[in-house]
């Protein structure tokens, strides 16, 4: 296949990504060429979610990711929050869009190193026996397109001193660096609530070194809790959007932005919400399944992590723009992909039937797989979502 | 590499300079994004050679090709790594030569107005259309060779969608520009939000029920702009998703279809329209930039 051709040539010589346009932000911290395109990447903080967009490693600078969420949940936020703290631990400039000094005070803090690095090689071993075979290769949901990342402990972490991607520790508060760069922007209550944003965003872009990295927050956009009625009108909202795609063109190389959008209000049958879509370079819907908000609770196996939501990618940035639609190399559009928040990771992976070990019950019932799924009681069942 | 290569065979006819006045519009959907086939198009017409042979006395100097590239969604950058990345064309070469020009829609700020107020529309109108018109003429004017000029509009309709005009203020824009060149290729989303509102309408009219009401004023202007320009098109190009869901070798499907223009062409070139046929095919974009157009069901082909 032709994407194969293609990483054994970027491999062979790296000479390639380095001699490419991509050099200039090379020295900024935090980046890195994507190997595929080399494009600069930075990473969102999430591993899994870096290795989900086209194979390029993390979310390539001058590009948005708009994560849509149903359901009365906060797991974008869960993202949001990582994101903003990668980036305070990369020395990222922040800029965040309608939330106070407390949000930035309850960031999840880096987890320790040692014991992350030992934690992270255990599970996933034990999850490659659990996996079935044509899923072991897929790895977490993409990584077969990243074969660069693959030994993870050894190379990437002794090479350099801050890592890529950080692991983060949901119990534990970030410690604000002490040369934090954050910049809080208010929405405005008058006629155009997003003019601040946009204002606030380019002076910052305009006086801040050549090789500083911005990351541009917008937690809940068109929330009422947040924002003002006329927020939503297309003049508004839209306009900001393309103002914002613009902005993201032009300081290609040193700015990314990630903003959550409730679907309980604006569901994505609207032509609002596609065409905000259509102005995003990536595009991430996330769907809690109603009946896992009692995980923490029931969760009598740590161990076993139950999948939260589904995971649906609709546009990655880079590889949709350039038409590549369909699941291609690297990309993990239309697959079934679930995710789970655990105290150290927002992990997504394909989704799969979980094994019922134990659970007398379920493994009758799934014997019998032609009987109607009727009385699947609490555990998770394939058959109760819509493929 | 060669340019025919980077061509697929099936998709040549399409590609190459329609009839004089000719729309050709282009949709996509939000993952079927149909850049690949509007730098194809941009490609084509590139790669016509240019005549430098000076004409015999009383013969017409063949008329050379140029493009001009108005984008409301992409910026410049994309663009010239597109389509060299996709055809293997130099686009720096062709602008130095006059046969290739950007006009940058998504940096260049969206005049505000009001759609309440026909003055401020108006206005508006007129500040779009000197902006691309600007560009247009100072192109045009450059070259003393008669020109075929190929005007690219990737995504006009933003300006519907960000609420700036209504859909027949953008259309007078539209119609106004495609008098100035040779003939037209205009790029829109045809996502289903913006065409269930025409769909609604149609049923509303069989059953006399009132539920195109219910979408808003933004889709409805999305929609009737999109079905308004396919009413008009010389042919239709849609690109959009596998209805059974993405599969990994196949980006999409490609429509192409007659579009309710085609009867002006049918007075002046019966020929062509003989020659067009209509067509659906999966097509594949490759990490590479290739394409690959095949028949369903068939394995890939170039």
């Amino acid at each position: 296949m032709a994407f194969r051709k293609r990483n054994v040539a970027l491999g062979g010589s790296t000479s390639n990504a380095a001699a490419a346009p991509a050099s200039k932000p090379e020295g900024a911290p935090g980046v890195k060429p994507s190997p595929f395109t080399s494009h600069p990447v930075t990473s969102t903080g999430s591993s899994s979610l870096d290795s989900l967009l086209g194979g390029h490693g993390g979310l390539s600078l001058g590009s948005s990711l708009f994560i849509e969420e149903s359901g009365m949940t906060d797991y974008g936020g869960a993202l949001l929050s990582y994101y903003a703290a990668e980036g305070l631990c990369q020395g990222h400039t922040i800029h965040l869009v309608g939330m106070g000094d407390h949000w930035i005070r309850e960031l999840p803090g880096v987890a320790a190193q040692k014991s992350s690095s030992r934690r992270e090689q255990s599970p996933a071993d034990e999850e490659k026996m659990k996996i079935a075979w044509r899923y072991e290769r897929l790895g977490q949901a993409g990584e077969r397109a990243l074969p660069i990342r693959q030994p993870p402990g050894q190379t990437s972490i002794p090479q350099e001193e801050v890592p890529f991607c950080h692991t983060f520790d949901l119990t534990k508060r970030l410690t604000l660096p002490k040369d934090a760069k954050i910049n809080h922007i208010q929405i405005s209550r008058d006629a155009q609530p997003f003019d601040p944003i946009l204002q606030s965003l380019s002076r910052s872009l305009s006086t801040s070194p050549p090789n500083t990295i911005h990351r541009l927050i917008i937690p809940s956009i068109l929330s009422p809790g947040l924002y003002p009625p006329h927020a939503c009108i297309p003049q508004n909202f839209l306009r900001i959007l393309h103002n914002l795609r613009a902005l993201l063109r032009q300081h290609h190389t040193k700015l990314t932005a990630m903003l959550t959008l409730p679907l309980e209000l604006y569901p994505r049958s609207q032509g609002l919400v596609r065409w905000a879509e259509l102005l995003s370079d990536g595009v991430l819907e996330l769907t809690p399944f109603p009946h896992r908000m009692d995980a923490y609770t029931e969760a009598a196996k740590p161990n076993e992590e139950q999948p939260q939501g589904m995971v649906k990618v609709h546009k990655v940035p880079i590889d949709t723009e350039r038409g590549e639609g369909g699941a291609g190399a690297g990309n993990s559009m239309g697959e079934d992909l679930a995710f789970t928040v655990s105290r150290r990771k927002f992990a997504i992976k394909p989704f799969s039937l979980p094994p019922m070990e134990g659970d007398q019950e379920a493994q009758a019932q799934k014997e019998g797989a032609e009987k109607p799924a009727g009385n699947a009681v609490g555990k998770l069942s394939g058959k109760d979502l819509e493929f | 590499m060669s340019t025919c290569k980077r061509v697929p065979t099936a998709l040549e006819p399409y590609l190459s300079l329609p009839p004089e006045l000719s729309l050709i519009l282009v949709t996509g959907t939000i993952a079927c994004t149909p850049t690949w086939l509007l730098s194809r198009f941009a490609g084509a017409t590139l790669s016509q050679p240019i005549d430098d042979s000076t004409p015999d006395e009383g013969e017409a100097r063949k008329p050379e090709t140029a493009v001009v590239l108005v984008s409301w969604m992409r910026d410049e950058r994309f663009w010239k790594t597109e389509i060299r990345r996709t055809t293997g064309l130099d686009v720096v070469k062709a602008e130095s030569q006059h046969r290739f020009a950007f006009v940058d829609c998504l940096q260049a700020p969206i005049p505000t107005t009001d759609l309440s107020q026909q003055d401020s529309v108006s206005a508006g109108t007129d500040q779009v259309f000197a902006h691309i018109n600007a560009t247009l003429t100072k192109f045009s004017s450059t070259s003393t060779t008669p020109r075929r000029i190929l005007l690219i509009l990737d995504q006009p309709d933003v300006l519907t969608g960000t609420g700036t005009f209504g859909w027949h203020n953008l259309h007078g824009i539209t119609q106004k520009l495609r008098k100035q060149v040779y003939a037209t290729v205009i790029n829109c989303s045809a996502d289903l939000p913006f065409i269930s509102v025409s769909a609604a309408a149609v049923k509303d009219a069989r059953t006399g029920s009132r539920t195109a009401t219910l979408h808003t004023e933004l889709e409805r202007h999305t929609a009737n702009y999109r079905v308004q320009q396919a009413h008009i098109a010389t042919f239709v190009m849609a690109c959009r998703e596998l209805a059974t869901g993405a599969a990994k070798d196949v980006s999409g499907v490609l429509r192409v279809t007659r579009g309710g223009g085609i009867y002006n062409v049918l007075r002046e070139d019966p020929e062509w329209v003989d020659a067009f046929k209509e067509t659906e095919v999966l097509y594949l974009v490759g990490r590479d930039g290739n394409v690959k157009v095949f028949e369903r069901g068939a394995s890939e082909s170039g």
